[in-house]
């Protein structure tokens, strides 16, 4: 087996087109994490023990060249997968590959994050925010989490390094707008704000593209993640009592 | 040599032939010329008897075919005086015969009485006396009878009618009465040639009263549908192959509409140009240079020619061909031109708008048809912008169907991508709208046109254009399909038995000659009906002095279906199309099979036929049901319908690329196969990635079509 140094992999999606917009990708899931977010949408890859499964690397490699020809690039997301230093070595074998190589991040591990993109092992960065940062940053998490690493990764984003976007996820009674807002200024001037309601836990979309207008006055440019109609305004040719008669 | 079983009497009566009162009439007759061995009599009623069989097989011969036959073998094996003495004896007792039936009062209700039995002839709405003469006539006519055999039964089935003591008779009642003759006499063949097809009542109320709503057309298409297509499987259609369209193994479709082609593709410019063919003169320039007065003149040549197209009419490229009309335009106008236009062609079934996004290599550099039909000094790619635009109006005006009633009333638009669409920023604009309609709304249908020559028809079957001659006007984009007939694959499978590959290929290529001989049926009632000077296709398949016909049958086409390939596999191998790379292979080794024997039957019939995914639900179920009905034991490994085409299980466990590159392998044999691609499954892709999405199966494989949408409607 080759890669007996990388890092636990517990999942694959073979190809994807909704990890990493206008890019088909392969998704690689890396297995350990240093918060306990209270929705986390992926608790199982949370701890780390090999008891949970893992992939070995040459059945993934494998997969991934197998539709070299599809894809464009891989997203390496956790857990947290910069937290273990071995990861250097798997974005090593995968750009051999020739491919985009995104990482989904929680911001915990500037240093790992400023070595990725000294390496040039990195095309795009994307960072969650969870809240602001202040104490309530560390309810979110659900650990103590040091707030100065956090401030360093966005501070390495925003120096314009690498393409990057940084994400919030909305949950109704954790975040309130001016929680949002307070994020917004503190990555103001950034490139790409993202922000995702999850189904039912969240607030309406109608909410949320409020939401992402506020944030605009902070940021360049401001969206919400989700269905591609949210993403441009279908022209109306006549006046909507028409579109009603054929409800 | 069986004896004849029966004569008919005098009287008409049916009697058991008896070959010992053949051997005592030649005995007596000899008797009376000194002859005694009544051994040689009976020799010679055996030869009579053995004549009789071999000149009257399959007809009952009456007493005096009998008589001439005795004196025939008496002369011809030299027995004159015997001949001459029984000759003199039969007319004796013709002599008396005649004497008593003069001298007997006439029967009640015989032939010819005053008071005829009348008869009631609803499909024809006349009334009038049932004449022996004119019923003779029509036997000999219909059940190509000979004259004298024609007469019997006339006469029998007058008595028949009279015994039974009825005064009148319908025309469905006299029907049955000369069948029941006919076969009472053994004439089974000129039953056969009477044909004619019987409606029971039940069927008729059923097409008046439907049960359920769902039930398509009015009551009387419907009931024309069931005798057309009972009346094309046993008339049309060689035995075989209606055998094998009933038990399953093939799918003949269209049957209730026999003279209806299968699909057609229009263009514009043949009307703009020729005039709508059963008006008989062409417009004038004024009318056709104004859109909204051409749109609906368009529109009125649609509605005409749709009933003569029973799976799919498209319009193709349609933005293109009415681009130089539109020039100059601002967007308002163009969406307000598309409203009108799919106002115009709501309601019409099976219509099918094909956008062209870059046209045809062929085209991009030739003169454009100006408004007024004439050429103009500039080439389509010039109108690229005022295409592209009316494209997008289309798209936009139909998915917000501001106004025009139910969506599923409205045309589908299909988008045609030519070679290096995909690398052009304004093709990609319009790209991306119909990706939006597609994830928001209803799936759309792209399709991939790779070489210079442009390929027309419908989503369900596309030609390529290859006559670059008829190519150099765009009034000539058309294309006709006649028939389709599809191979019903996991019969195949079935018919051969888990495991045995070698059957298998044998019953497919069976089932693909029966399919191949329906398909030359059809193409035979069509060409006929196309040929014929009032027939029912004839004005949009003949020209007129110099002006060309709209379809040009010559050059139509013809569609093999394929279904279900992937439960073919599946039974056969034991793993179904995406389960492994042998599964895969022994499919488009099956295709490539299908291939081979369709092209070789339509160069011996020069017909060009081609082979065609069929993905028509209602077909891949009604399969399915067959096989059900036939292998009771594989009920619960059938499942309820098959999988279109050759396409993959649609809930197979694989991604969309393993999808799109094993699919479009196994495409590669057909003309038409599509990719159905629902991406909604997971998230929603941004229009950007699914364009990616495009740009690679362009690319990477031979995909002729995608359907793409956000889930399975
Ligand atoms: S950082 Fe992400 S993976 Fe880790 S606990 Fe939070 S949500 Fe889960």
């Amino acid at each position: 087996m080759i890669g007996s140094s990388t890092p636990p992999i517990r999942g694959i999606i073979e190809s994807s087109l909704t990890h990493w917009d206008g890019r088909i990708v392969a998704v690689v899931f890396v297995g350990g994490c240093n918060l306990r977010c209270g929705g986390c949408p992926s608790p199982h890859l949370i701890g780390d023990g090999c008891d949970q499964g893992e992939i070995p690397l040459d059945s993934v490699l494998d997969a991934i060249y197998r539709r070299r020809r599809w894809i464009d690039g891989v997203v390496i997301k956790g857990g947290e997968p910069l937290l273990k230093p071995e990861v250097l070595e798997l974005l090593e074998l995968l750009r051999d590959f020739g491919l985009e190589i995104r990482i989904d991040t929680n911001g915990t591990c500037p240093e790992a994050l400023s070595e990725v993109i000294r390496r040039d092992l990195v095309d795009f960065v994307s960072m969650e925010v969870k809240a602001p940062l202040t104490g309530q940053y560390h309810r979110v998490a659900g650990t103590t989490v040091d707030l100065g690493a956090i401030f360093d990764s966005i501070g390495i984003l925003l120096s314009g390094e690498v393409d990057y976007e940084f994400r919030t996820v909305v949950y109704d009674g954790q975040l309130t707008s001016d929680d949002v807002m307070a994020i917004a200024r503190t990555i103001k001037g950034a490139r790409r704000y993202v922000l995702r309601a999850v189904k039912d836990k969240g607030p309406s979309r109608t909410v949320l593209r409020g939401l992402a207008r506020s944030a605009g006055r902070h940021v360049a440019g401001c969206h919400v993640d989700g269905r591609p109609q949210d993403r441009e305004t279908p022209f109306a040719l006549f006046a909507d009592g028409d579109e009603r008669m054929n409800a | 040599m069986k004896p004849v079983p029966r004569i008919r009497k005098r009287d008409g009566e049916l009697v058991e032939f008896d070959e010992s009162r053949i051997a005592d009439a030649i005995y007596k007759a000899a008797l009376s010329v000194g002859g005694e061995d009544r051994f040689i009599a009976e020799e010679l009623a055996g030869v009579v008897s053995l004549f009789l069989e071999k000149s009257f097989q399959g007809v009952i011969p009456t007493i005096e075919d009998v008589q001439d036959m005795v004196e025939k073998v008496l002369i011809e094996t030299g027995h004159a005086g015997t001949a001459k003495s029984y000759i003199l004896y039969r007319e004796e007792r013709t002599r008396i015969r005649d004497a008593e039936a003069r001298t007997r009062p006439p029967v009640q209700g015989r032939l010819f009485d005053p008071g005829p039995v009348l008869v009631l002839d609803a499909a024809e709405e006349q009334v009038g006396p049932l004449s022996g003469e004119v019923l003779s006539r029509k036997l000999v006519a219909e059940a190509r009878l000979s004259p004298r055999t024609a007469d019997e039964v006339a006469r029998a089935v007058e008595d028949r009618a009279l015994q039974l003591g009825l005064e009148s008779v319908t025309g469905t009642l006299l029907a049955r009465l000369i069948d029941v003759e006919l076969i009472s006499r053994g004439l089974l063949k000129a039953v056969d040639n009477r044909g004619g097809v019987l409606v029971p009542r039940q069927s008729v109320e059923r097409s008046l009263y439907p049960k359920t709503h769902a039930r398509s057309g009015t009551p009387a298409e419907r009931i024309a549908e069931r005798v057309l297509r009972q009346y094309a499987l046993e008339e049309q259609l060689p035995r075989s192959c209606a055998e094998a369209h009933l038990d399953g193994r093939i799918r003949v479709i269209g049957l209730g509409r026999p003279s209806a082609l299968f699909a057609a593709t229009l263009s514009a410019d043949a009307i703009r140009t020729w005039g709508i063919p059963w008006l008989k003169g062409r417009f004038r320039p004024e009318a056709v240079a104004d859109p909204r007065r051409f749109t609906a003149l368009l529109g009125r040549a649609v509605r005409g020619i749709a009933p003569h197209v029973s799976d799919g009419l498209s319009l193709c490229r349609l933005n293109m061909l009415l681009a130089p009309l539109l020039a100059g335009r601002s967007k308002t106008d163009l969406r307000e031109e598309a409203w009108h236009l799919l106002s115009e062609m709501a309601g019409i079934p099976g219509l099918e708008i094909d956008l062209g996004l870059a046209p045809p290599p062929i085209f991009a550099s030739r003169k454009a048809r100006g408004p007024d039909g004439n050429s103009l000094e500039e080439t389509y790619a010039r109108f690229t912008g005022t295409s592209l635009q009316l494209a997008s109006a289309f798209l936009e005006v139909r998915g917000t169907a501001a106004g025009l009633g139910p969506r599923s009333e409205l045309p589908r638009l299909t988008l045609t991508l030519g070679p290096d669409a995909l690398d052009q920023d304004e093709v990609l604009a319009v790209v991306s709208r119909a990706i939006g309609e597609a994830m928001a709304r209803e799936p759309v249908l792209i399709v991939f046109d790779r070489e210079d020559l442009p390929i027309l028809g419908t989503s369900r079957t596309r030609v390529r254009m290859e006559d670059a001659a008829r190519l150099t006007d765009t009034a000539n984009l058309s294309v006709a399909v006649g028939g389709r007939v599809v191979i019903n694959l996991p019969r195949a499978a079935y018919r051969a038995g888990e495991g045995h590959i070698g059957d298998f290929m044998r019953e497919i290529e069976a089932q693909a000659e029966l399919a191949l001989a329906a398909l030359a049926a059809r193409s035979r009632v069509i060409m006929r009906s196309a040929a014929a000077p009032d027939g029912a296709l004839s004005p949009i398949t003949e020209g007129r002095g110099d002006i060309p016909p709209l379809l040009n049958m010559g050059g139509a086409a013809w569609s093999l279906g394929v279904a279900g390939l992937n439960e073919a596999i599946g039974y056969l191998t034991g793993e179904e199309l995406h389960e492994s790379d042998e599964a895969a292979k022994l499919g488009v080794k099956t295709l490539g099979l299908v291939r081979l024997v369709s092209s070789g039957f339509a160069r011996a019939e020069n017909l060009a036929i081609g082979l065609d995914a069929e993905d028509d639900p209602a077909i891949c179920r009604v399969l399915a049901d067959l096989d059900r009905a036939e292998y009771p034991r594989l009920t619960d490994r059938i499942p309820a319908a098959y999988t279109p085409g050759v396409a993959l299980r649609s809930d197979a466990p694989v991604d969309l690329a393993v999808r799109l590159e094993t699919e479009g392998r196994l495409g590669i044999p057909l003309r038409t196969a599509t990719v159905r691609c629902f991406l909604g499954e997971d998230g929603h892709p941004a229009p950007e990635t699914i364009i990616a999405l495009m740009w690679k199966t362009w690319h990477n494989t031979r995909v002729k079509q995608m359907l793409l949408g956000r889930r399975e409607p």
